[in-house]
Formats: C-alpha cells, sequence, structure tokens
C-alpha cells in the first residue's frame, strides 16, 4: 500500500542539464546577435564564440534528452502534439539548432549579411527556447512546487544568467588565448568579456527576488507546497542556501561590483569576473537540479466529499 | 453515448488487495521494475492508506486506487507524442507504440497512476505471461509508460459480441470489479440515469480525487 508523500523520482538531474543547456545556448546566441548588431567589429570576438557556442549547447541538450527517455529511437514523434510544452519546445529547440548551424556556416564562409538576418530571425526562436522549460514545469499542476506562476521566470532568469556567464567565459578564454598573440584583438575581447558586468549584477539581483517569492509561494500553497518548503528547509537546505543562494547569487553579487571598480582594472577585473561567472554557473545548475528534487507527489490527497 | 466510470464504496472496502492482484495478473504487469535503482513490483492499480485526524482519534483510510480516466486528462494534453488519448467511451488510453517514454505524463498525472517500465526484462520475469488482458508490460513494450485502462480488452471484446458492460448491471466488467469480495466496487456507464453507478453517486455522498484541479475524475468514492 502507498501511505505517504513521494518525492518525484520520474524526472532526473538530465532533465535540468538538458533545459538549463537549451536555454543558455539560446541567451548566448541573442546576446552574440545584440552584439553583431550594436558593435560588431568591437565585440567580433564574443560574437564569433557565441555563434560557435549555441549549436553544440543545444545539440548536447537534445543528446541528454535522448538518454532520458525511454524510446529514443521514436524521437522524431516529439511533434505530434503542439499542445503539449514539450513538443513546442522541441519544434522551438530544433529549428534553434538547424538556423544556428546555419549561422556558424555563414560565418566561416564569411558571408556577413545573410549572417545577419540569420542570427536576428534565430533570436526570436530563442526566446521560445528559453521560455519553454518554465512553462513545462509550470503547467503540472500535480507538483505543486512545480505549477506556479514564478516557474517560468524562475527558469527565465536562470537562463539569462548562465547564458550571460558563457559567452562572458568564452570570450575571456579567448582573449587569454590571445593576449600574447594580437594585442589589438586581446584588448577588444578583454573590453567585451566585461561588458555584462552590469547586467550580470542586475540580474542576479532579480534572480534572488524572484527565488525569495518562489519561497514565499510555496510556503502559502496548498499542503502539499508547504511539504515542498520542508524540504528547502531540510536535506537539501545546505545545497539550497549554500550552493544556490550563497554560492550562485550572492557571492557574483558581491564579486561582480568590485570588478567594477576604478583600481580594479583589465586582467585583474576579468578574472574576478571570471570566477563570479563560474560560481554563477555552479548556483544555476544547483537551483534546477533542486527544482526537480523538491518536487512532491501525493498520489491521494482528496477533496471535501460532495454534498448530496 | 456510453461513458464509462467506476464507483467504489469506501465503506465496504476491506483493503485486501484483491483488487490489485488481479489487476496485476490481468494485464502481466512485471515482477520487477528496474527503475531509479530500486526494484519494484509493477501495479497499474494501488489501495492508498491514507491517515486520518491526530492521536489519540488517529484512523487509516483505505482507497483504491485505479486510473481515473479524466474527462480533462492532464496527461492527454502534455504528451508531446499524442500517444495518449481519450476514447468516446471516456477511457483514456496509451499507443504504446508511439509513447517515446519521456514520462511527461508521470509528473502531470494527480493521482500517480502511471508507471514507466524501464525494465529489460524476459517474457517469464512479467506475473502472467499468458494473460488474457492487456499485455503492455510484456516485451516488446519497454521503455514506456503504462497505466490502468478499465480493462479495455474486456469492454472492446463485449461490445463486439453485443454483451453488457458493467457491474452489476451488465455481462462483463473489470478485473477488480470481478474480484471484489465485499462488493464495493462497482462499474458502468456515467451517462445512463438508470445505471447503478449514477445511482449510488445521486444516492450517497461521493467525493473524486483532487476536484480542485478541474480534471473531471470518473472514479467517484461513496463515503
Amino acid at each position: 500500500m502507498v501511505s505517504e508523500l513521494a518525492v518525484q523520482t520520474v524526472w532526473d538531474w538530465r532533465i535540468a542539464a538538458e533545459t538549463l543547456l537549451g536555454g543558455t545556448a539560446a541567451v548566448v546566441f541573442i546576446l552574440a546577435t545584440i552584439m553583431s548588431l550594436w558593435k560588431p567589429t568591437e565585440h567580433r570576438i564574443m560574437v564569433k564564440s557565441g555563434i560557435i557556442l549555441a549549436a553544440p549547447l543545444a545539440i548536447s541538450a537534445v543528446l541528454i534528452l535522448m538518454t532520458e527517455i525511454g524510446r529514443p529511437e521514436r524521437m522524431f514523434f516529439i511533434f505530434r502534439n503542439l499542445n503539449s510544452m514539450i513538443s513546442t519546445g522541441s519544434v522551438f529547440l530544433t529549428a534553434f539548432i538547424v538556423f544556428g548551424l546555419a549561422t556558424t556556416a555563414l560565418l566561416f564562409m564569411k558571408w556577413e549579411k545573410p549572417m545577419r538576418a540569420l542570427m536576428v530571425v534565430n533570436s526570436f526562436i530563442a526566446v521560445g527556447v528559453i521560455l519553454y522549460p518554465g512553462f513545462i514545469f509550470g503547467a503540472v499542476n500535480a507538483i505543486p512546487a512545480w505549477g506556479t506562476a514564478v516557474m517560468p521566470v524562475l527558469i527565465l532568469i536562470t537562463s539569462v544568467l548562465t547564458g550571460i556567464a558563457v559567452i562572458t567565459l568564452s570570450t575571456a578564454g579567448a582573449y587569454f588565448v590571445k593576449k600574447g598573440k594580437a594585442g589589438k584583438e586581446a584588448e577588444s575581447s578583454l573590453r567585451s568579456a566585461l561588458i555584462f558586468t552590469d547586467v550580470s549584477i542586475g540580474v542576479a539581483a532579480l534572480q534572488i527576488i524572484t527565488v525569495l517569492g518562489y519561497l514565499v509561494i510555496l510556503g502559502r500553497g496548498p499542503a502539499l507546497a508547504v511539504e515542498a518548503y520542508k524540504l528547502v528547509m531540510g536535506p537539501l537546505a545546505g545545497l539550497f542556501w549554500g550552493g544556490v543562494v550563497a554560492i550562485g547569487l550572492v557571492a557574483p553579487l558581491a564579486l561582480l561590483p568590485i570588478a567594477k571598480m576604478s583600481w580594479m582594472k583589465g586582467e585583474r577585473a576579468l578574472l574576478l569576473v571570471v570566477f563570479a561567472s563560474v560560481l554563477i554557473l555552479v548556483g544555476a545548475i544547483l537551483l534546477r537540479v533542486l527544482i526537480l528534487e523538491i518536487g512532491v507527489v501525493d498520489p491521494f490527497f482528496p477533496s471535501e466529499p460532495l454534498k448530496h | 453515448m456510453v461513458k464509462y466510470g467506476m464507483v467504489i464504496d469506501l465503506d465496504r472496502c476491506i483493503a485486501c488487495q484483491a483488487c490489485t492482484i488481479a489487476c496485476n495478473s490481468e494485464n502481466n504487469t512485471s515482477v520487477e521494475l528496474d527503475y531509479d535503482k530500486v526494484r519494484l513490483g509493477v501495479s497499474w492499480h494501488r489501495v492508498l492508506a491514507v491517515e486520518k485526524g491526530e492521536y489519540p482519534n488517529a484512523s487509516v483510510e483505505y482507497i483504491p486506487r485505479p486510473c481515473q480516466h479524466c474527462e480533462n486528462a492532464p496527461c492527454v494534453q502534455v504528451c508531446p507524442t499524442a500517444a495518449r488519448r481519450k476514447r468516446e467511451d471516456g477511457l483514456v488510453l496509451i499507443d504504446y507504440d508511439t509513447c517515446i517514454g519521456c514520462r511527461y505524463c508521470l509528473v502531470a498525472c494527480p493521482y500517480g497512476v502511471n508507471v514507466f517500465n524501464a525494465a529489460n526484462l524476459k517474457k517469464e520475469e512479467y506475473r502472467n505471461p499468458d494473460a488474457a488482458g492487456n499485455n503492455a508490460g510484456s516485451p516488446p513494450y519497454q521503455g514506456v509508460v503504462e497505466k490502468c485502462t478499465f480493462c479495455v480488452h474486456r469492454i472492446d471484446k463485449a461490445v463486439k459480441e453485443g454483451k453488457k458492460m458493467g457491474n452489476p448491471d451488465g455481462e462483463v466488467t473489470t478485473a477488480c470489479n470481478q474480484v471484489c469480495p465485499a462488493g464495493a466496487r462497482f462499474f458502468g456507464d456515467l451517462d445512463d440515469p438508470n445505471s447503478t453507478v449514477n445511482k449510488l453517486i445521486a444516492k450517497r455522498s461521493s467525493m473524486r480525487m483532487k476536484e480542485h484541479l478541474g480534471t473531471n475524475p470518473q472514479v467517484y468514492y461513496l463515503k
């Protein structure tokens, strides 16, 4: 017989990884597009790394998903019900990968104008890739910890944070590779890598507010949500408060403003931003995994008897 | 149009689990399920034990739980492959040849009625390889999600043979209803005002699980 609330074990870390990789890829692509339209020459390295990274990140998301499902050889059936958020998301993800690969091809062929046009089109598709995981979780009323209005926002902000972190890290990587060789390119990639510092600060602050709002909603929700809240206070509390909040949000929020200070210039500032970006990635991965872990399923929980 | 539904009298249920065993045997569910490193028996039907009250006035209520065959089934809505479908007679079924085993239905179902057959088992590792009923649990239907079908194979056969479905109104009923020694289970047409299931719902105080979610389950519990 079944008598107790059960923590959902249906979806594991692979769903967290898949949705995070897809969202991160999409944000990376959008940022590369913005930079290519704004100051393409100055941020050439960032644009290039963004384009090159986006499609493989999204492809890796699909590959991880394929290890998670029971019959991966039937993957092509996944587009059959567009009322399902998984179907809709798969359409976005597939289109994003196709256009992303096409953009990469145009980049290497140096066809700049069609490449930029394609980037703009794919950026709209990327918005769908960022948003759909939030609605996949948000549509699950059976698990109160997921079926909240905050969930899509939480997922969106996490993707923005990780997207910024990844494009910052890749541009910083390019700087460290190039710094001994081409002086001008290294200088511009250094500037590029620091360009989203202000945005990161703002988004991390917003994420703290969203996470706190999520906890308030869990605590005020029906009985099951209270159980989920207990989990956040219980065995997962260390990972949540230490990993997600302290390492993933508060520490970057403390470090990133230091990188903006006048005495922190050049490479020192960059190293601090790189460190903060790594912390952001760790926190975001943990948050996505914990969202899955706190899901509590109560197979019964009946409503009141009908009155006759 | 027929709309099949079930009524379970909780005052009569003695939690003997005959319904669960009959379901396992009829539908040839696997003896073991290798999922999440835990080996469990697969049951499409369960009897839930729900604690009520506080000490010293605590008690346990036993609630048999088949698939609720919801009118607005969340599993049908979320299934990306459209493997889930709602038939005109109210049954929520799975096309095992289309299901990709993404398990979105598992997390979307508020009643926890779905099971994922992840095991790579041989035919003899299933409870009843020669079962007359649905053999979704036996090879080759692996890597897909399974659940209670209200014994659709019995329903379809009865309809084909011109027999009437229902317990006690008809000649054929589901396996779980057939074996209930306490006479706590009833099955029939919810669209027929003269059916026993409808009369019981009208006459007795009843409830449905998690009605606030708007799923409109087709299983009623008498209290």
